[in-house]
């Protein structure tokens, strides 16, 4: 027996609907239990280099405001709850990575980077990963930020200066943006954080 | 019966192996195989969304309207899919970050649409479930197979563990996308060689000798 075209239509059409109306319950509901706080994320992972709790940095006119800049940018500053210490967690992008950008973490410590870890970067295992270990950020460890400080220049040879760093062989893009961040990091401290503990 | 459903479920690892015989889903294969413990991951989350998939849809075989049983294929296969992402951002976020875009296109992932398609619309559901977890055991097999490959011989690593100075004399090509299809290339060669032996086997056993020797002359 053949059915009516508008039976027909009616019954495809509420098919899916049901189908799409339980999926979409079913996904709302793991959504629930599942969601993600992009703060706490952030929080979790800053005590990669900073032992403490922190607090998102927002200071009067344009203290907070990102720096803009073709290889790095500023996306968010973090300081101690605790008051009275010179510690900046700095959020900060680089350009140029494999995978097109990469964001760090930057503990500046009295004027000087004291740790860097990775927050979003996802470079090739084996290859690009090598720009992002511990033997690699220390070359920006302990060197002294001061107000003139030209930020760190990268070279494919060892470091000869105190403001060289040394690339990656095999990971010039990843080190590339790597400095990237770290130089917007650095800007962004001399440019507002220092101004402040000047005054 | 229970010799059918056995062979239902091994039918995915070794004989039909997605990766290897059936040479499906190859996108996923090839970019998420830098490490051994990707693809052990990319091939987890397949699986489970291949079984909860099929038994979705051959429970639902006899309400999906002929017509349109793609939209709703995919829409069953795309829930599965998020349920997975989502679970896997809260828990696990280091994999879900290593995965990637790769993760949400399990949703286009052809063995699973395949299967779909091809098995649990028309058969009961404990077989498509079986279908399904063997299908999935399989790529997740290869998967991890190619994977601990290339990163031995592009990172010198197991499962991200170094393996003594192995680490310096790695092979960067390894973990480029162009040893991913050199090792894919090798391994399944190897894979049909050695299903290629097992099965002639198998025929000359159940064959006379004089047929035995035809064989080995051509």
């Amino acid at each position: 027996m053949r059915k009516s075209l508008g039976y027909e239509i009616l019954m495809t059409a509420l098919v899916l609907v049901v189908i799409a109306g339980i999926a979409g319950a079913l996904l709302g509901l793991v959504n629930h239990f599942t969601e993600v706080d992009e703060d706490e994320l952030l929080a979790r992972k800053a005590t990669a280099v900073y032992d403490g709790e922190l607090v998102k940095f927002v200071a009067s006119e344009g203290f907070d405001a990102p720096m803009d800049n073709k290889d790095g940018e500023v996306i968010s500053i973090y300081v101690p709850k605790e008051e009275g210490k010179n510690v900046y967690v700095v959020v900060a992008r680089g350009y140029g990575a494999y995978k097109g950008s990469l964001e760090l973490l930057v503990n500046i410590t009295d004027g000087k980077i004291v740790k860097i870890a990775a927050y979003e970067a996802n470079e090739t295992p084996g290859l690009g990963s090598k720009a992002l270990t511990e033997d690699y950020f220390k070359q920006y460890y302990n060197k002294k930020i001061t107000p003139d400080f030209p930020g760190f220049a990268l070279v494919k040879r060892p470091a000869e200066r105190s403001d060289e760093v040394s690339a990656v062989t095999g990971a010039s893009k990843s080190s590339t943006a790597v400095t990237g961040a770290v130089n917007a990091a650095v800007k962004w401290y001399q440019m507002r954080a220092m101004r402040r503990v000047e005054e | 019966m229970k010799s059918n459903r056995l062979n239902t479920l091994t039918n995915g690892i070794v004989k039909s192996n997605p990766t290897f015989r059936l040479v499906l889903g190859t996108c996923p294969t090839l970019a998420v195989t830098t490490q051994a413990l990707n693809g052990l991951a990319m091939g987890a989350a397949v699986t489970f969304v291949l079984l909860c998939s099929n038994i979705m849809i051959s429970l639902l075989k006899k309400v999906i309207p002929d017509r349109v049983r793609i939209p709703a294929f995919v829409v069953i296969i795309a829930t599965f899919v998020t349920v997975v992402q989502m679970v896997m951002k809260k828990f696990l976020p280091s994999l879900y970050d290593a995965l990637g875009v790769f993760l949400p296109l399990i949703v286009v992932n052809c063995i699973i649409l395949a299967r779909a398609e091809a098995f649990a619309s028309c058969n009961p559901v404990l077989d498509s479930a079986l279908d399904g977890l063997g299908m999935g055991f399989g790529f997740t097999l290869s998967l991890t197979f190619i994977g601990i490959v290339r990163e031995l011989l592009g990172a010198g690593s197991f499962f991200g563990m170094p393996i003594g100075s192995l680490g310096n004399v790695s092979m960067t090509v390894f973990i480029l996308p162009a040893g991913g299809f050199l090792v894919y290339g090798t391994l399944m060669a190897l894979v049909n060689f050695l299903t290629g032996l097992a099965e002639n086997r198998k025929y000359d056993s159940s064959h006379k000798e004089k047929k035995n020797e035809k064989e080995a002359n051509v």
